[in-house]
């Protein structure tokens, strides 16, 4: 049987948060089976969208808040980053490799993340905030086996 | 950190992230910035995670070293770091070795035998 988990946590916009948000996604992906690889990919577009949330979002200010959901069921996993900073003006611009704003940055944020995840989904209004979905299966020759 | 004739070993342990990228990239600027240190060997044999906040401090230190005519080399990657390295492009730019003793002679210092 499927058993559904959700967490949901808020946490300020510090960079060390970036790496406790990493850990309580990995910690809710053991209870599926996920392979290593799978644990690996989703730590880097969690830590992608935290990062986000706190250099963009809240442009390096440790006074924001961040809403991090992680469920899981039988089938997969999903993970909602949120904030109320100060939102991306071109969605599709930003989501481009190599589309960065600040130097030394690689722009490849959105891009780990739609390569690593399953499913992304990116809402944001300027002025307002910016929400991330991310989802991930577990790998089909994994769920067959249960 | 280490100093091998011209070059510069960092051995960093931990995750790479924007929480430390930033404490990461002044220790290695600041030991480049030291007389006659004109290479960086990364050995990531301790490093169990990075993200684009590190593979964007470490396209920094590239740009960094470059305009000094220095050479950037790599070793010592996992499986998840040796992907992201790849993936982002930097292996072009920063060329891995297995173990430090090859990238040193790679990079022109003399390593006893």
């Amino acid at each position: 049987m499927s058993k559904v988990n959700r967490v949901k946590m808020q946490f300020p916009s510090h960079p060390e948060n970036v790496s406790l948000a990493r850990v309580v996604v990995a910690t809710m992906m053991s209870s599926l089976d996920f392979t290593l690889t799978n644990l690996d990919d989703v730590k880097v577009a969690v830590s992608e969208a935290v990062s986000n949330s706190i250099m963009h979002g809240y442009q390096n200010e440790s006074n924001g808040l961040i809403d991090l959901t992680i469920a899981v069921d039988g089938n997969g996993l999903e993970v909602i980053v949120e904030d109320r900073g100060q939102g991306i003006v071109d969605i599709e611009k930003a989501m481009e490799a190599s589309y960065s704003t600040e130097p030394d940055r690689m722009g490849l944020g959105f891009v780990f993340m739609q390569s690593f995840m399953d499913e992304l989904e990116v809402l944001s209004e300027v002025g307002k905030g910016t929400r991330v979905r991310l989802y991930k299966s577990v790998p089909q020759l994994q769920r067959s086996l249960q | 950190m280490e100093k091998v004739g011209q070059t510069l070993i960092i051995r960093y342990k931990g995750e790479i992230d924007m929480s430390v990228s930033g404490n990461i990239k002044d220790a290695i600027d600041r030991e480049m910035d030291k007389e006659r240190t004109k290479n960086l060997i990364i050995n990531f044999k301790h490093v169990e995670f990075i993200d684009s906040s590190g593979l964007g401090m470490l396209l920094g230190r590239y740009k960094f070293v470059t305009i000094r005519s220095g050479k950037v080399a790599v070793t010592g990657a996992n499986e998840v770091v040796h992907r992201l390295l790849d993936l982002s492009g930097l292996y072009s730019l920063m060329k891995p070795y297995k173990n430090e003793r090859l990238a040193l002679r790679a990079l022109g210092e003399e390593v006893l035998a």
